[in-house]
């Protein structure tokens, strides 16, 4: 299914009712919002591990992100961070989704965080996977070196320093395979990829933002969720995240061994997720 | 969730991805839009047997209609099948649903039939359960006599000579326990978040005088349809009258015996064919 958004229509596809049979009631169960990796790839590879596995808990919206998947995209100056932020305040307006959980990976984290950060009342829970403040390309380059050798790490460096359609292809063919410890074939034949997005953000992500000292807003229960060998938000960018946060409100872990996909990588982060949305809600009057 | 459809918000719900893993690609599986019975009931009483069944080969989608469970109320003057009907397929539009499964059941299935004939092409298949071409108090009357003794027949005529809210009270006491062979479980009304002044409305209005045999003569989708040999509402001989009016070729017709009303609380396997034919709908994509 698509929804108008403002000015461009997002693809979002459903696991789970919202409302389901309990005795005499029909018991309203919380959404749980899934922000996809990327940009430029889109929300198949939650289908196969996390969005099953969470559908017992609440409603899954799997979400399509602006220029993503079979979502719309729009003009590179409507490509930032803030926009991707502001729609999925939007996109929940659109459809009356209140007080969503949101899981965010990778870039997902990063438009969450920003997200919450800009609509504090409006998350119950922000939950960022393999996520950071901001993006810095020597970090990632050398985590691609260190797990895949010079081939992984200059093909990483090539694609940050000339984003175009050839280091693209360099990149998916020498640093890509890294990105995870189980391989990434059928995530990525599985994913609707756009890579004139992708190629947009390598040019805009370095420079483009920079969450801290942007996130002392932020109200929601937060969980962190890192891969000690994660090639591209490295684990420096969850601590940096960690800080930039209120405090008492966070708390991160960290999986060693783990890559980019951090709950294939390292089961126990799945554990970590599943009781971290066990835990009641603090605040009066949230459900 | 809920989403703007022309002046109101309609609600919805969803069962089942629409895009699947497989091997490895995604496949897209069909999609089933379940409209209540009523108008005045929900999509509620889908939610513990059809919908889930049908979850498992599409993505399913409940739909309250304007007026009914959680959507807009809107106002009586809108509450008539050609606004229900294209509240329906803007519905369709406002979520890009493309060429959908429709599966009504009684009013659902009469909005069904008039969205089809409204908007040719709109939906790929319907499934019409419990469906009539009209109305005929004549026809219901007897059929209430026949199950619940002359006081159900007599409750019923009292309500379909002057349908209220004051003589529906009585009408579900004594009629509406006869929907079912199997006893309705007081849960599954309980869960509904009913309108009965939207249910009287369209029992004093149009109900009387919809007739669909001439919206069903052009046909030309694969349309299945389920009676209940027991169904003291929309009846056997309504069904009948519907499925002779359509072309021959296009609808598969299956009467099932010892059921009532909606058939699949007395006769669960039915969604079996359901789900068959929901399936078929599933085109290999280009």
């Amino acid at each position: 299914m698509r929804v108008q958004v403002g000015d461009v229509r997002l693809f979002f596809d459903v696991e789970g009712a919202g409302l389901v049979p309990d005795g005499p009631w029909m018991r309203p169960r919380p959404t749980i919002l899934l922000l996809h990796p990327g940009p430029g790839f889109d929300h198949a590879l939650y289908k196969v591990l996390l969005g099953p596995r969470l559908a017992p808990l609440g409603q899954v919206v799997y979400l399509d992100q602006r220029g993503n998947g079979r979502s719309d995209t729009s003009p590179r100056e409507r490509l930032t961070l803030e926009t991707w932020a502001d729609d999925v305040r939007a996109f929940c307006d659109a459809l009356a989704i209140e007080r969503p959980v949101v899981l965010g990976h990778g870039f997902g984290a990063l438009v969450a965080a920003a997200y919450a950060a800009r609509h504090p009342e409006h998350p119950r829970r922000l939950v960022l996977v393999n996520g950071g403040t901001r993006v810095v390309p020597g970090r990632s380059v050398a985590v691609y070196e260190r797990l895949g050798g010079a081939a992984a790490g200059e093909a990483a460096k090539m694609f940050y320093d000339q984003p175009n359609e050839r280091t693209f292809a360099v990149f998916m063919r020498h640093a890509y395979p890294h990105t995870t410890s189980y391989g990434t074939a059928e995530a990525a034949t599985r994913a609707t990829w756009n890579p004139d997005v992708l190629i947009h953000w390598r040019r805009y992500a370095p420079g483009g933002f920079d969450l801290r000292g942007r996130l002392g807003t932020v109200r929601a229960p937060t969980l962190l969720l890192a891969g000690e060998d994660d090639p591209e938000l490295t684990p420096a960018g969850s601590t940096e995240l960690l800080q930039a946060l209120p405090e008492g409100i966070a708390r991160l872990r960290t999986f060693p061994k783990a890559r980019h996909g951090v709950f294939r990588d390292a089961p126990g982060a799945l554990d970590e997720l599943l009781a971290f949305l066990a835990e009641p809600d603090q605040e009066a009057g949230a459900g | 969730m809920k989403v703007q459809v022309g002046d109101i918000r309609l609600f919805f719900d969803v069962e089942g991805a629409q895009v699947v893993p497989d091997g490895p690609w995604m496949r897209e599986r069909p999609t089933v839009i379940l409209i209540h019975t009523g108008p005045g009931a929900d999509h509620s009483s889908y939610k513990d047997h059809v919908g889930p069944a049908l979850a498992g080969v599409a993505q399913v989608v409940y739909l309250d209609v304007r007026g009914a469970g959680r959507s807009d109320r809107s106002t009586p003057e809108r509450w008539n099948l050609d606004t229900w009907a294209d509240d329906l397929v803007g519905f369709c539009e406002a979520l890009e649903i493309a060429r959908p499964v429709v599966l009504g059941t009684a009013f659902g299935a009469f909005t069904a039939v008039r969205a089809r004939f409204r908007h040719p092409g709109f939906c790929s298949r319907l499934v019409l359960v419990s469906a009539v071409a009209r109305y005929s108090h004549t026809r219901s009357v007897t059929v209430f006599d026949r199950l619940g003794g002359p006081a159900a027949g007599e409750t019923a005529a009292r309500y379909f000579a002057n349908p209220s809210e004051a003589t529906f009270v009585e009408f579900l006491r004594v009629c509406v326990p006869l929907y079912t062979r199997t006893a309705l479980s007081p849960d599954v009304v309980a869960r509904m978040e009913m309108n009965i002044e939207l249910g009287a409305y369209f029992d004093a209005a149009e109900s009387r005088t919809f007739d669909l045999r001439d919206e069903v003569r052009d046909l030309d989708c694969p349309t299945l349809v389920l009676a209940g040999e027991d169904d003291p509402t929309t009846t056997l001989s309504g069904a009948r009258e519907l499925v002779s009016a359509m072309p021959p070729g296009i609808v598969r017709f299956e009467v099932f015996d010892h059921a009532g009303h909606g058939v699949f609380r007395d006769r669960p396997e039915a969604i079996e064919l359901v789900r068959d034919f929901v399936s078929a709908a599933a085109e290999p994509s280009a």
